[in-house]
């Protein structure tokens, strides 16, 4: 490869790559995501305050949250601890509802996040 | 005339001696050194170690006492942190070394050093190490304003971390071809994004993080956590090439560039195993 082209080529997989590199970005995907413009839940009628009540700490499990609110985006921790997340647009405007469940599958905490739901 | 004649012959007589004299000592030399005993060489190669530029980190340093306003009561630490699950974090001191220069710097309990000037290390071109092998060490600047809650930080101190991060050049993968793009793009002007993708690692797992400034309160959107995991189902497969690699869970990023959050902004953390 003559020098030229090794400088066009560094150039481009440096800026396709950029985001990944920079910090130690390994995510270059979720910067990209597109905005969650749908119903939050599978009922597009369910509030977010119904949610909420519907998330019992200590109490609740995922599969009683799967049946109730739909599916979510997750991800699971060494450890066992799970981060669920729905997204899309409530009644208040873009919005996120979120949950942790502990290693016995339970629910540990929750919150509600109304704003963009878009990335960026 | 005839006994000048005659001088220049001996001498040159002595001199052929003395150079026989002389080839036949090297000769019995080389004869010696053919049959000289074996040496046993034992221990093994080392490995590479972690290892960051002296003069890198002192740019830091400097762009740090340029922009102390960011953070005008904080003062300015490196941190380690584990990169791979079995890195051994129990780090009693760094190591600053060059070709006439080597000392040795404690490590606090808590991961983190200063680090101070040195002009000869700093003309020699010094690195500074750890003992821990290549890529087993993550490197942050830490730059905390005393007298906060443990799980507050501020956002100014974190807009200068990211500052003095990326000028120091401690965001970057080393030798690797990946490594060498990234130095490219290590500039501080990086951290005036609106929301750079500059990671900060908590103490602990999180669950939230809340800024808040005056009455107004918002929390980190779900994709600010984690990496950016909840919208990436492969990131298992690309953490190796993230200094996030055993931190995801304590990972987030800011809007570091956004006016609209001033230097004073709390940064509130929750933890997943903390109370509500």
């Amino acid at each position: 490869m003559t020098h030229r082209r090794a400088l066009v080529a560094r150039g481009w997989i440096a800026g396709a790559a950029s985001c990944l590199l920079l910090a130690g970005c390994a995510n270059p995907l979720a910067f990209f995501a597109p905005p969650k413009e749908g119903p939050l839940f599978r009922d597009p009628a369910l509030t977010l305050q119904a949610a909420e009540a519907r998330a019992v700490r200590g109490q609740t499990t995922r599969d009683d949250l799967l049946g109730e609110l739909g599916p979510a985006a997750s991800v699971r921790f060494e450890g066992g601890f799970e981060v669920w997340a729905w997204r899309g647009r409530s009644a208040q405007g873009p919005s996120e509802f979120v949950v942790l469940f502990g290693p016995d599958g339970v629910v540990r905490k929750q919150r509600t996040r109304i704003g963009s739901a878009a990335p960026g | 005339m005839r006994s000048h004649a005659i001088a220049p012959c001996r001498s040159t007589l002595r001199r052929v001696g003395w150079l026989l004299l002389a080839s036949l000592w090297l000769g019995a030399a080389s004869a010696q050194d053919k049959v000289l005993p074996g040496v046993a060489v034992t221990g093994s190669a080392s490995e590479p170690t972690v290892e960051k530029s002296y003069r890198k980190m002192l740019r830091g340093m400097d762009l740090f006492e340029r922009e102390h306003t960011l953070a005008p009561q904080a003062e300015l630490r490196f941190k380690l942190l584990p990169r791979k699950r079995d890195t051994n974090m129990a780090i009693a001191q760094i190591e600053v070394y060059s070709r006439t220069v080597d000392f040795t710097l404690p490590v606090a309990a808590d991961g983190t050093f200063a680090l101070p000037r040195h002009a000869k290390a700093q003309a020699e071109d010094a690195r500074v190490a750890s003992d821990r092998r290549l890529r087993s060490l993550t490197w942050r600047v830490d730059i905390r304003t005393p007298g906060l809650p443990a799980n507050v930080r501020r956002l100014g101190d974190l807009r200068l971390e990211c500052r003095v991060g990326m000028e120091s050049g401690l965001v970057s993968e080393g030798t690797s071809l990946v490594g060498a793009i990234a130095k490219v793009f290590d500039s501080p002007d990086y951290c005036r994004r609106k929301e750079p993708r500059y990671y900060f690692f908590a103490e602990r797992p999180l669950f939230n993080v809340t800024l808040v400034h005056g009455n107004r309160r918002e929390s980190l959107p779900i994709q600010r956590l984690y990496a950016g995991a909840i919208d990436e189902p492969n990131l298992a497969r690309d953490l190796p090439s993230c200094d996030c690699e055993v931190l995801v869970e304590r990972t987030y990023e800011l809007p570091l560039g956004d006016p609209g959050w001033p230097d004073d902004t709390r940064v509130e953390l929750e933890y997943m195993d903390g109370a509500e």
